[in-house]
C-alpha cells in the first residue's frame, strides 16, 4: 500500500514540474533526428545490425538522464522527512517501478521515431515488445540503485554515467543481439537465450539492490 | 626466527614459486602446435594474471561487505587495496595478452569475448576509484564505494560467466580451438602453471597489505 502512494507521489511529482519529463521527450526525439541526419541518403547503410546498435544505444542515453534525477529531487529535508515516514525497501520499490515505467514510455517513443525515420524494420512485434520490456526493466532496476549513488555525488551526471556504463553493457548486448534476431524474424527459437539472460539480470539486480539500498539511504 | 618463519613462511614461498615459474616458464620445453609455437609459454604469465585479478576482485568484494557490516577504516582500506592489485594485475593481463594476440592472431585487439569482458572489467573498477575521488566525506565513500563494488560485480556475472559461453572465443581451449587439457597428456605445462597460479595470487595479497600498512600510516600521521 505504501509503495503504491509512493508510486503515486511519483507521479504527481513528475505532473507537477512538466518541464523534466518534456525534457526528455526532447531529448530522446533529438537523438533520433541527429541520427536520421547522419545517415541522410545514406540509408542503405542501415542493416539490422546497425539498426539495434543505434536504437538501443539512443534509449541507454535517454535512460541515463531519465533516471539520474529520481533521487537528485529529493535532495535536502525530504530526505529526512521520508526516512521518518517510510521504509529504504517500499522507497526503492517505488522509485524502480516508477523509473521502469518511465523507460518503458522512452521505448514506445523511441520505437515510433524509429520507425518514421529509419521505416518500420521489427518482423516480430510481439518479441520485440516483450524483449523491450525485459530490457527496460533491467536497466531501471541496475540505473535506480546507481542514481541513488550518484545523487550524494557533486557531479551526479558524470557519476551516472561513469558507474552506469560498464555496469549496462550486458543489458545492451542482449538488447542488440535480441533485436536482431527480432529483425530478422527467427522466431522465439533464435531468442529465448537473450530473454532468458536478460530475466536473470533482472532477478541479480533487483536482489542486490534490496539489499544494499538500506546502506545508501542510512546517510 | 622461528616465529619470524611462520608468520612470513608465505612470503618465502611466493618468492621460490615466482622464481620457480619464471625459470622453468621460459627454459622447461613445452608441446610444440602450429601457430601457438613457443607463445604457448604466455600460459605461464598471462593466464595467472586474470586468475590473480579474479582472486584480488574476490577478496575486495569480501571486505565491501566486511565494512557494511563493521562500518571499520581497516575493511575499507582493504577492499580499495585489493581492488587496486586486481587493477593492476588485470592491466598486465591486457598488455600480455595483445603481446601475445599480436603473433598468434595478427593484430593486438581481436574483439574476443574474453578481452571484452576484461576491459569492461577494468572499466568498472575505474568507475569505483573516481566514485572513491569524487566523495569528500571519509565514511560515505567508503559506504558508498563498497555498495557500488558488490554491486557491479553482481552485475558482471552475466557478462564474465554467461555471455562468453554464448560465443564462440578464440582463445585456446574455446570455441573448437585446443587448450592445454587438449594436448597436454603428461601435464607438464600444469607443473609450471598452477604454481605461478598461487605465486601470483600470494604477491599480491603482499602488494596488497603494504598498501594497506602504507594507508594506515599516512591515516595515522593526519590524525596526529
Amino acid at each position: 500500500m505504501e509503495v503504491l502512494d509512493l508510486l503515486k507521489k511519483e507521479f504527481q511529482f513528475e505532473w507537477r514540474s512538466k518541464n523534466a519529463v518534456q525534457g526528455l521527450l526532447l531529448y530522446t526525439l533529438s537523438i533520433g533526428f541527429i541520427l536520421y541526419s547522419s545517415f541522410l541518403f545514406q540509408e542503405h547503410l542501415i542493416n539490422a545490425a546497425v539498426w539495434s546498435a543505434l536504437f538501443w544505444i539512443s534509449l541507454l542515453f535517454s535512460a541515463m538522464s531519465a533516471v539520474v534525477k529520481s533521487f537528485l529531487g529529493d535532495r535536502g529535508n525530504t530526505d529526512s522527512y521520508y526516512y521518518q515516514i517510510t521504509s529504504a525497501h517500499h522507497l526503492l520499490f517505488a522509485k524502480t517501478f516508477y523509473n521502469i515505467l518511465l523507460l518503458v514510455v522512452l521505448f514506445l517513443l523511441s520505437m515510433v521515431i524509429f520507425s518514421v525515420l529509419f521505416g518500420s524494420v521489427i518482423a516480430d512485434t510481439g518479441l520485440f515488445a516483450t524483449l523491450g520490456i525485459l530490457t527496460c526493466a533491467a536497466l531501471g532496476g541496475a540505473l535506480t540503485l546507481l542514481a541513488s549513488i550518484a545523487a550524494k555525488v557533486r557531479n551526479s551526471h558524470l557519476i551516472m554515467a561513469v558507474l552506469g556504463f560498464p555496469v549496462t553493457v550486458s543489458i545492451i548486448l542482449m538488447a542488440v543481439s535480441g533485436t536482431r534476431n527480432c529483425i530478422d524474424g527467427l522466431g522465439l527459437d533464435a531468442l529465448w537465450r537473450e530473454l532468458l539472460v536478460l530475466g536473470a539480470i533482472n532477478a541479480i539486480s533487483l536482489a542486490v539492490s534490496f539489499l544494499l539500498f538500506p546502506y545508501i539511504w542510512r546517510s | 626466527m622461528s616465529s619470524f618463519l611462520k608468520k612470513f613462511w608465505w612470503k618465502y614461498l611466493c618468492v621460490a614459486l615466482l622464481t620457480y615459474t619464471t625459470v622453468a616458464g621460459l627454459l622447461v620445453s613445452v608441446p610444440r602446435l602450429a601457430i601457438v609455437n613457443e607463445t604457448i609459454r604466455a600460459l605461464y604469465f598471462h593466464v595467472p594474471m586474470w586468475f590473480g585479478m579474479v582472486a584480488m576482485f574476490g577478496f575486495s568484494i569480501y571486505y565491501s561487505i566486511q565494512y557494511l557490516r563493521k562500518q571499520d577504516s581497516l575493511s575499507d582500506f582493504m577492499a580499495a587495496e585489493f581492488a587496486n592489485t586486481g587493477l593492476l594485475l588485470g592491466i598486465l593481463g591486457i598488455l600480455t595478452g595483445m603481446l601475445w594476440a599480436n603473433y598468434t592472431w595478427g593484430s593486438p585487439w581481436h574483439g574476443d569475448p574474453k578481452q571484452n569482458g576484461a576491459a569492461i572489467a577494468l572499466l568498472v573498477y575505474l568507475a569505483y576509484f573516481v566514485l572513491r575521488g569524487s566523495l569528500d566525506n571519509i565514511e560515505q565513500r567508503a559506504r558508498l564505494s563498497a555498495v557500488y563494488n558488490i554491486f557491479a560485480f553482481a552485475a558482471m556475472i552475466p557478462l564474465i560467466f554467461v555471455i562468453p559461453r554464448l560465443q564462440d572465443s578464440m582463445h585456446p581451449g574455446s570455441g573448437g580451438n585446443p587448450g592445454f587439457n587438449v594436448y597436454d597428456l603428461d601435464s607438464r605445462m600444469r607443473l609450471v602453471f598452477y604454481p605461478a597460479v598461487i605465486g601470483w595470487i600470494l604477491l599480491g595479497v603482499w602488494v596488497a597489505g603494504l598498501q594497506v600498512r602504507a594507508r594506515q600510516i599516512k591515516q595515522h600521521l593526519e590524525d596526529v
